[in-house]
């Protein structure tokens, strides 16, 4: 079973329950706080695209139009919020 | 003139249609599309609307209708070309597509005719009336969406379906077709809501589906002629055998 | 890891046009190095989805912009704590599937998979019961769609992402069905990396909308 689970997806997999565990401690109070998770939230997109969906190895153009979405989404989001 | 030529000429109107729609209900002209204005307008705001643009209105509503007919020849194009897929068995995809064309078509005339009979007498009609007309024109617009789900899987699973050595589509246009029928959906809550992103002048009721309907006619035409002028599933001597 | 194994998703994609059957991988070039997990469509399907969620997360923000103090009461409302455990719920089930795939296609304890798709979707189902408690709860406060733009945001987003983990769970199933089939023969591994793939997606817009609808202030 272990030979399943030596796997880049595994310890990465650990990673992101932490980063989970970190945003939902942080919490929800104030900017500083939305622009950690918010950042986390879309480290945590680009983690399970590379690994799970093994992104990584997948040719260029895959990379880069997840790459444009994750930049384009987290763009979105931290400009609009920080005209409001 | 041969029949090659003519069917060529039968893929062209799925740009024809695309064109004439987008001209006839851009700003210029009808305004639907980005929609001027949305259920939230009182009556009285609407007929200002329509008395300040009404014979734009109309001749938007004119180059819709003759667009509209151009529709049909595209859906029959593609329903005839994905036949081959079911050969051997009751080609029951095609048929469900072929009716599909009849809604989807359906659905493209009754807009423009619901656009022309709400400017022929706007400027006389009571304005609560002229409201719940324009309204008409939207639901009818973004609330019939499901039929064209329908016809998009049709297509979708023919296109999957088709081992063949020279494909009437690349598979991954089966993808296009699914991502259609799944997406272009979201306009279906529009009935629900009169503001936000769900009204008929919102995100996921207009911008959205638009995008996504025009995408999937564009992707399809183009492949459609290619596959034309490839004369895939063609027979071959198809011209020199005729019937008697 | 033996290639015949291997999706031929990067053989149709350096061919796209004509037949698939038996074509070579020509592509040398970058851009085209590299696998493709599951069929190169399923990327469309699932890139052409993120789209949408592009588009609402704009469209939310804007309206947030406008009503900034409406918006950060509201999402005050929201159950953090159902949220946190449907984000780990649903990393949980990724790497289950994970699992699965690796195991039918390096054939590394082929006999599990059923089991690991099967417990994935006990994970979606956890998600789906934590959705209707928060939902049914929210409605009987009076957060309705109606009540204001946010919990109309609300719904929309998060009743947008339900149902694509309904159809994801429909898609575990398959794979469940596809991983049995496998214990008796040879499977083409392509089907199951594209069905992993839109679950991993389901995963992914999750993981972003948490935090920016319950977290963000």
């Amino acid at each position: 079973m272990l030979a399943l689970a030596r796997n880049a997806a595994t310890p990465v997999w650990i990673l992101l329950m932490l980063a989970t565990l970190l945003s939902w401690s942080v919490g929800a109070s104030d900017a500083r706080a939305t622009f950690i998770v918010m950042t986390l939230g879309f480290i945590k997109a680009g983690l399970v695209a590379a690994f799970f969906m093994e992104v990584f190895h997948a040719p260029l153009w895959l990379r880069l139009l997840f790459l444009a979405w994750c930049t384009g989404g987290y763009g979105a989001i931290i400009g609009f919020y920080c005209l409001g | 003139m041969n029949l090659k030529q003519t069917h060529i000429w039968t893929a062209y109107t799925g740009w024809i249609f695309t064109a004439g729609f987008l001209i006839a209900v851009c700003p210029l002209l009808a305004w639907t599309i980005p929609p001027h204005h949305g259920p939230s307008f009182t009556a009285l705001q609407v007929k200002q609307f329509y008395m300040e643009h009404l014979n734009r209105i109309r001749a938007g509503a004119f180059i819709g209708m003759i667009a509209s007919a151009f529709y049909y020849s595209w859906g029959a194009a593609i329903a005839a070309m994905l036949r081959r897929v079911e050969n051997g068995r009751p080609p029951i995809l095609t048929y469900t597509q072929l009716g599909a064309v009849g809604v989807g078509v359906f659905n493209s005339v009754l807009y423009f005719f619901w656009m022309a009979y709400c400017a022929f007498r706007a400027d006389t009609m009571d304005p609560v009336m002229l409201q719940s007309l324009n309204d008409f024109q939207y639901i009818l617009l973004e609330f019939e969406v499901f039929p064209l789900s329908l016809w998009a899987l049709a297509i979708g699973f023919c296109i999957l379906m088709d081992q063949s050595e020279r494909p009437v589509f690349p598979r991954w246009v089966a993808w296009v077709n699914f991502w259609f029928s799944g997406l272009v959906m979201t306009g279906q809550f529009m009935i629900f809501f009169r503001v936000g992103p769900m009204a008929w002048n919102g995100l996921l009721a207009v911008y959205w589906p638009a995008f996504v309907f025009f995408f999937w006619i564009c992707a399809m035409s183009t492949f459609m002629i290619i596959a034309l002028k490839k004369e895939i599933g063609v027979v071959p001597n198809a011209d020199t055998q005729r019937y008697l | 890891m033996s290639s015949d194994t291997r999706s031929s998703s990067a053989a149709a994609l350096a061919v796209p046009v004509t037949g698939r059957a038996g074509a070579e991988p020509k592509a040398t070039s970058r851009w085209l190095r590299g696998h493709v997990p599951g069929e190169a469509g399923i990327w469309i399907f699932i890139l052409g989805d993120m789209t949408l969620y592009i588009f609402l997360f704009a469209g939310f923000m804007h309206d947030r912009m406008k009503e900034v103090d409406v918006f950060n009461q509201s999402a005050a409302t929201l159950h953090i704590n159902t949220g946190g455990i449907n984000t780990l719920l649903l990393l949980v089930s990724s790497i289950l599937v994970v699992f699965g795939v690796r195991a039918l296609r390096e054939k590394i304890k082929k006999q599990y998979a059923p089991l690991f798709f099967a417990l994935a979707f006990l994970c979606g189902a956890g998600f789906v019961v934590n959705k209707y408690i928060e939902y049914s709860d929210l409605v009987m406060k009076g957060f309705t769609p109606y009540w204001n733009m946010f919990y109309l945001w609300y719904y929309v987003l998060t009743g947008i992402h339900l149902t694509h983990l309904l159809g994801g769970m429909w898609v575990l199933i398959y794979l469940f069905r596809v991983a049995q089939k496998a214990q008796r023969e040879e499977i083409t591994i392509r089907g199951v990396e594209s069905g992993a793939s839109f679950w991993h997606c389901v995963d992914l817009l999750w993981v972003v909308l948490f935090p920016l609808l319950y977290l963000m202030r």
